[in-house]
């Protein structure tokens, strides 16, 4: 007998299937629906997603490892691929990551036609990524998870920021910062 | 290598419609579970088909930073809970001369009847019933369902504070309503009290 004093016992206790017992799992009923909605699904014609305009300026960047690289910045950092966009070739990959309205080209080293190098062989960064983030806090939980190599620990900045810089696996430098609540409040 | 997330899937169905199957997959069962407790069995069957289609179509503007479909699912499936009550509401009182035979199709008749021998229980789905519709919502995502507040907030498009408030507001509310019995009604009487 539940708690009348915490009332969401009680709730919990009127949940149908907790008074009568579970529902049973019904299979058939699962896989008919499934069929129609895959019936359905082959009935609806395909939208074309609107046409796809990439920020004027965005980075192409070099990987040794391009497919390590594409499958490590989606997972530690968040990165959204645009599949659709991604070109296979015999000689790698091309992949497009979105975060919000920005993108970044992300492929293999090439040295001849393109004269692009990874830091991993050159052995420095020539340049930093900024982006912004919701919430910094997780964001830089979540690389440090992925096993990013954190090279500026998160903190508030004097200019309004909160932000982490971070390296990845053949070092390209990343700077993500989200803007401090009280220096984003309108002020009267 | 790691599990396709939902968010991986929804967005291979834009190009490949079929992947959308691994949505159903995974959520289905959970979903129809969610809908008999609301709507008894027989309108989950349908609504649990339209839950389905509703998302599929609503595809493209899933949101993919979230790797777990399943609020936003429970979310539709919500609205769809709503609409059906609201239709199943308005046909009782264009008819509310006959007597109402499919009132089993709600899941609070069933145990209301089922434990009518119980003291407490049929006081609390009064109670529950009395709560206004969005604080009604949340109550049952939030303990029959047990979704956390962050994916109450994603279900039905809302701030978490939003959550928050409205849980501790239908908390109050239940316990005024268990403690002061002699404010209980005698019983639910309309459908449309029942019907929301």
């Amino acid at each position: 007998m539940s708690d009348p004093l915490n009332p969401f016992d009680a709730v919990r206790d009127i949940r149908p299937d907790q008074a009568h017992g579970d529902e049973p799992s019904d299979p058939w009923l699962l896989a008919r629906e499934r069929d129609r909605l895959l019936s359905f699904v082959e009935k609806t014609p395909l939208q074309p997603r609107p046409a796809w305009r990439p920020p004027a300026i965005y980075p192409r960047l070099g990987y040794r490892d391009e497919r390590a690289a594409i499958e490590f910045l989606c997972r530690a950092f968040g990165f959204r691929e645009r599949v659709e966009a991604r070109l296979e070739y015999d000689t790698g990959v091309l992949a497009w990551l979105e975060h919000r309205d920005g993108v970044v080209m992300v492929g293999r080293v090439n040295h001849d036609v393109h004269h692009l190098h990874s830091p991993a062989e050159t052995g420095a960064a020539t340049c930093m990524l900024n982006v912004a983030v919701d919430d910094i806090d997780t964001h830089h939980d979540r690389a440090l998870a992925a096993g990013a190599e954190i090279t500026v620990g998160l903190s508030d900045t004097f200019y309004g920021e909160r932000r982490y810089e971070a390296r990845d696996p053949e070092g390209n430098l990343w700077h993500f910062a989200q803007p401090r609540p009280a220096t984003t409040e309108a002020r009267p | 290598m790691t599990a396709r997330s939902d968010a991986d899937a929804i967005a291979a169905s834009l190009l490949d419609p079929k992947q959308f199957a691994l949505v159903f997959d995974r959520h289905a069962a959970t979903v129809f579970r969610f809908l008999v407790r609301r709507v008894g069995r027989d309108p989950a069957e349908d609504l649990l088909g339209e839950t389905f289609r509703v998302a599929f179509e609503a595809r493209a503007s899933y949101d993919v930073a979230y790797d777990n479909a399943r609020p936003w699912l429970y979310g539709i499936a919500t609205n769809l809970v709503s609409k059906h009550q609201r239709g199943r509401a308005r046909a009782q009182r264009a008819q509310s001369r006959l007597p109402t035979a499919d009132t089993a199709t709600c899941p609070f008749d069933a145990s209301d009847a089922a434990l009518d021998a119980t003291v407490l229980w049929p006081q609390v789905v009064t109670a529950v019933h009395q709560l206004p519709a969005d604080q009604f919502d949340v109550l049952l995502l939030h303990v029959w369902e047990e979704l956390s507040y962050e994916e109450i907030a994603v279900a039905l498009a809302i701030p978490v504070g939003t959550v928050r408030s409205r849980l501790s507001r239908a908390r109050t509310r239940l316990r005024d309503t268990l403690q002061h019995p002699t404010t209980w009604p005698a019983a639910i009487s309309t459908p449309e009290e029942l019907a929301r």
